[in-house]
């Protein structure tokens, strides 16, 4: 096993570690993660990272798929979700799914299938003695899957159930609803699936969707664990070949149309917190801004000793969960600030979050905060490398993404080389303050009504 | 034995550690374990108490820790339930070295504050509370506070451990321990023995009102989630006597008139070291570590942990159904009365718990989701929300489509009733033995996953070796052990079922 790079090359001093207490001073780390060649199936150039890891007796697979939610159809919105958990649970060609739940769990293995908004993925885990029957049927679920009629059902009973449990967790009800006010109730950005949606969908739909995305092409495998990896990817190959190399057309996604102006909707319910989302406008997957705009929500937003984590929890009490991040899509992205608090102390909590962002917008970004900032990004970045499964499981993730082949090795790079005013510039240019949406669940009329000094008020019924 | 043979080739691959080092490890009196049955974990003890639990893993250069203290909610007295969880909170707030400029002068100023909110407390827990002398007195506070303000570095704890690249710093409170969690770049070891020996040698708990105010927040942010209001429904009515009745969080009249010398009283009692164990799991070499083990944590004085026996829950003899409004879709929480995790019985109570509800192809997901339909999930467990006293075997459900809570309800028991009569298969209990050994491997792929564990067996069940010795016991779990642990067990009068149902309903 070839050992991860730790170099002694100096990328800044941290210089804010107490002297009282002999705190050593560390260089920041400079972490590369191992560089990975890819192998190719020949048949149909399936693309895998294959990398034996003899500490446990156990193999993990993951395929990762070039697809999503954004791509289900308007009118069949839920049909990936579907799609995903029948994969599973709908059993194949081969395996009734009956057999499939029995050999998984007698075994202790496990295979599990995710769908999010623009990727996807079938991973499966097990020990190397039983690797051979699992695999089997790992490789009937990927390029034979059944929908059996039976499960069809339940797990559409099973979606509907969901949708009408929707909002019973107030905090992801004012997260999901935020977005779709912010994308747009009909764009794939901001969409939920509705019950009517999911009657419509057929066991034809499922199989078209599933044809058009789970190509050669549009797969990444990552394979790790107790195994020759020459044997390995020979098995592979041998089984993987029969995935067709056809290439589809996939919609593009129209870029959404954000709103302008500044806007708050409010759910009223009578809860004893009130959860609030702030969002903005942010930046595009690929944007090399990403770099800077990290260090500035770790700054601002990035835990208790953040600014905000300073402001609004630890030296007003306003709240035990306050955090800022960016998310970024294929044709756009959003800056959330999520905070809960009590009814009472919305307008305050509010009023001090924007009071901050106002600050950084104006040029006052603190440099040690700063530093400590890069320092955190930088010197943490090892922990997403911790074994040989997740070394892969990263590089595969990016890849399905199309970022740059050395983003990982570069990542520390980059964030050390954001200055000061390079996040000052962000802060100037992503903290609009005339531009915004605040979407609160909670009881409104416990609200102070100097609300509406942040922007016009909508109240919004629940459904 | 596949269990044993399965952690000998993992033993080679992780840990080839030569003779010379194990020696010289013996000569530090640390124990070092070579028997092929367990993972080739590193004992060592202080003369203090303190517990060393040390794993040596390599592949990227990091280290997890954990240290486990043995005392959690369970162990605050009548009126200052939620002390152990606000402690916990408190135990960020540095030292008399981490988070001030002027110890002595914020010392003083902080002492100030305690004394007007002790007056406030007088005051508000009065019949007819003077609400107009609680304001002022608060604003006097709020001054003191802020001129405290001038001599504190806000946060600076979490600000050292950021800069020094923390991941997943955290800490944990339950009802029968502590945790406090970190993981650091390997090279960063003496820092954090410098850091934590301070932080349990000599917390400050500054800032101490205003994280009251957080954890009031924390307890509405649960007050509004239908789940955790359910499980503390179904906790606080299970148990009447023993303080597993409180909630973790505490009660809100309690939390909110907690003060800091509640909280110093609380830590002299229990942060003792001899009644905490740290685990360590990573690229790091364990003399190394014991070395600075001895040099951080050797002076730290050992006492007398409290007794800590409380009453003891009576027998139920009563079936007790809570109804529970709340604004959401309904819910439904079974609780059955255990033991205790030591009792004889209790591996084939885990057999069970299995059996009725893990996986598909465990017979309530079968019988209620599957085929009657009436179930949109099913899970159970076999003693929640504790291991230190008696406690609860637990199933979790919810209703789907048209089906009630109280439909659901009856059927579960109607499975449960029926349990005897298909006693368990050869197949159905070996599915068991495959999946904890399976669990057990899954635990040791992540550093800090594997020192949570390590910590918690030792400190909180008495045996880093617990999980091993466990499944040992499993394997010799028979058929008719399993029927009649369910007979035993999962009765009507042991019973206590919570129907979170919609407010509309009302």
């Amino acid at each position: 096993m070839k050992k991860l790079l730790i170099t002694g090359v100096m990328l800044m001093t941290a210089n804010l570690l107490k002297a009282e207490l002999n705190i050593p001073k560390y260089k920041n780390l400079d972490y590369k993660p191992e560089k990975l060649q890819p192998l190719k199936i020949d048949a149909n150039g399936l693309k895998l990272y294959i990398k034996s890891d003899k500490t446990l007796p156990i193999i993990k697979i993951t395929a990762f798929i070039k697809t999503g939610k954004v791509y289900e159809p308007n009118d069949k919105v839920g049909l990936g979700t579907l799609l995903f958990e029948l994969l599973r649970e709908g059993g194949t060609q081969k395996y009734k799914s009956e057999d499939i739940d029995k050999k998984l769990e007698y075994l202790g293995a496990e295979i599990n299938t995710t769908i999010n908004n623009e990727d996807g993925s079938i991973s499966m885990y097990c020990h190397k003695k039983d690797f051979d029957e699992v695999f089997d049927i790992f490789v009937d679920i990927l390029t034979n899957p059944a929908f059996e009629i039976k499960k069809f059902n339940l797990k559409k009973m099973e979606i509907i159930e969901m949708i009408k449990r929707r909002n019973d967790e107030p905090s992801k009800q004012a997260t999901r609803e935020a977005l779709r006010m912010f994308f747009g109730k009909d764009h794939p950005y901001g969409r939920r699936p509705e019950i009517e949606n999911i009657e419509k969908i057929t066991v034809d739909d499922l199989k078209e969707f599933h044809k058009k995305f789970f190509t050669s092409k549009n797969i990444i495998l990552s394979v790790s664990g107790d195994f020759d990896e020459k044997e390995m990817f020979t098995k592979i190959s041998k089984e993987l070949a029969k995935i067709p190399a056809t290439t589809t057309n996939i919609d593009e996604i129209k870029e959404p149309e954000i709103a302008t102006g500044k806007k708050i909707y409010v759910i009223d319910k009578p809860l004893r917190q009130a959860f609030i989302v702030i969002l903005h406008k942010g930046i595009k997957r690929h944007d090399e801004r990403e770099f800077p705009l990290s260090v500035l929500m770790e700054y601002m937003g990035g835990g208790i000793q953040s600014r905000l984590g300073n402001e609004i929890r630890s030296k007003r009490g306003l709240a035990y969960s306050v955090y800022q991040y960016f998310s970024k899509r294929d044709k756009s992205g959003f800056i959330m600030t999520y905070l809960g608090t009590k009814p009472e102390s919305v307008e305050e909590a509010i009023e001090n979050v924007l009071n901050e962002l106002q600050k950084a917008k104006n040029g006052v970004i603190d440099e040690k905060e700063f530093e400590m900032a890069k320092s955190q990004l930088i010197n943490s970045f090892v922990f997403r490398f911790e074994n040989v499964s997740s070394l892969l499981n990263e590089k595969a993730s990016y890849d399905i993404f199309s970022y740059p082949d050395d983003y990982l090795y570069k990542y520390t790079e980059k964030i050390n080389s954001v200055t000061i005013n390079d996040v000052k510039k962000i802060a100037e240019n992503f903290y609009d303050l005339n531009n915004y949406l605040i979407f609160i669940v909670g009881d409104y009329k416990k609200f102070s009504s100097n609300i509406n000094k942040f922007g016009d008020i909508e109240i919004v019924k629940e459904d | 034995m596949k269990v044993f043979l399965i952690i000998l080739s993992m033993s080679i691959g992780v840990f080839a550690m030569d003779n010379s080092k194990i020696e010289e490890l013996k000569k530090l009196n640390a124990y070092v374990e070579t028997s092929p049955k367990y993972p080739p974990v590193i004992y060592y003890k202080l003369k203090n108490g303190m517990k060393l639990l040390i794993y040596e893993k390599k592949f990227a250069p990091v280290v997890s820790f954990t240290m486990m203290f043995k005392v959690g909610n369970v162990d605050n007295i009548q009126g200052q339930t939620g002390l152990a969880h606000l402690f916990e909170h408190m135990a960020f707030k540095g030292t008399d070295k981490i988070g001030t400029k002027n110890w002595s002068k914020e010392k003083e100023i902080l002492e100030k504050i305690d004394s007007i909110y002790e007056e406030i407390n007088k005051e508000d827990k009065k019949p007819n509370k003077d609400e107009e002398k609680i304001k002022k007195l608060k604003e006097e506070a709020t001054k003191l506070e802020n001129e405290a303000e001038k001599y504190q570095v806000r946060e600076e704890f979490w600000k050292i451990y950021n800069e020094l690249g923390q991941n997943q710093m955290n800490a944990f409170t339950s009802t029968d321990y502590t945790g406090y969690v970190v993981s650091l770049p390997s090279d960063r070891i003496e820092s954090y023995f410098i850091i934590e020996s301070e932080r349990f040698k000599n917390p400050v708990l500054r800032d101490f009102y205003k994280e009251r105010s957080v954890v009031l927040e924390e307890l509405r942010m649960n007050k509004s989630d239908p789940s955790r209001v359910s499980w503390e429904n179904l906790f606080s009515h299970s148990f009447v006597a023993h303080p597993y009745h409180n909630p973790t969080i505490g009660w809100e009249d309690d939390v909110m008139h907690l003060t800091r010398k509640d909280a110093i009283e609380f830590y002299k009692k229990f942060y003792l070291p001899n009644n905490a164990t740290l685990a360590i799991v990573g690229d790091v070499d364990p003399i190394k570590v014991i070395k600075l083990a001895e040099k951080y944590f050797g002076d730290w004085q050992s006492g007398i942990v409290p007794d800590q026996n409380y009453t003891k829950e009576p027998p139920q003899n009563a079936e007790k159904i809570i109804k529970v409004y709340f604004p959401s879709k309904p819910m439904l929480k079974i609780a059955f009365k255990n033991d205790g995790i030591n009792a004889d019985d209790m591996p084939a109570l885990i057999v069970a718990s299995e059996i009725l509800a893990n996986g598909n192809t465990s017979r309530l997901y079968k019988k209620l989701v599957e085929e009657k339909k009436m179930a949109l999930y099913i899970g159970s467990h076999h003693s929640t929300p504790g291991n230190r006293y008696p406690s609860l075997f637990i199933i979790a459900s919810a209703p789907k489509g048209n089906t009630t809570v109280e439909e659901l309800d009856n059927e579960i028991m109607k499975e449960i009733e029926n349990f005897p009569s298909n006693p368990p298969t050869d197949w159905e209990i070996q599915k068991v033995i495959n999946n904890y050994e399976i669990s057990i491997l899954k635990d040791l792929e992540s550093n800090l996953e594997f020192a949570q564990t390590l910590a918690y067996n030792e400190q909180i069940l008495g045996d880093w070796k617990f999980s091993w010795e466990m499944i040992e016991k499993i394997k010799k779990v028979k058929s008719d052990d399993v029927v009649k642990a369910v007979q035993k067990y999962l009765q009507r009068n042991r019973r206590t079922a919570v129907y979170l149902l919609e407010e509309k309903n009302k």
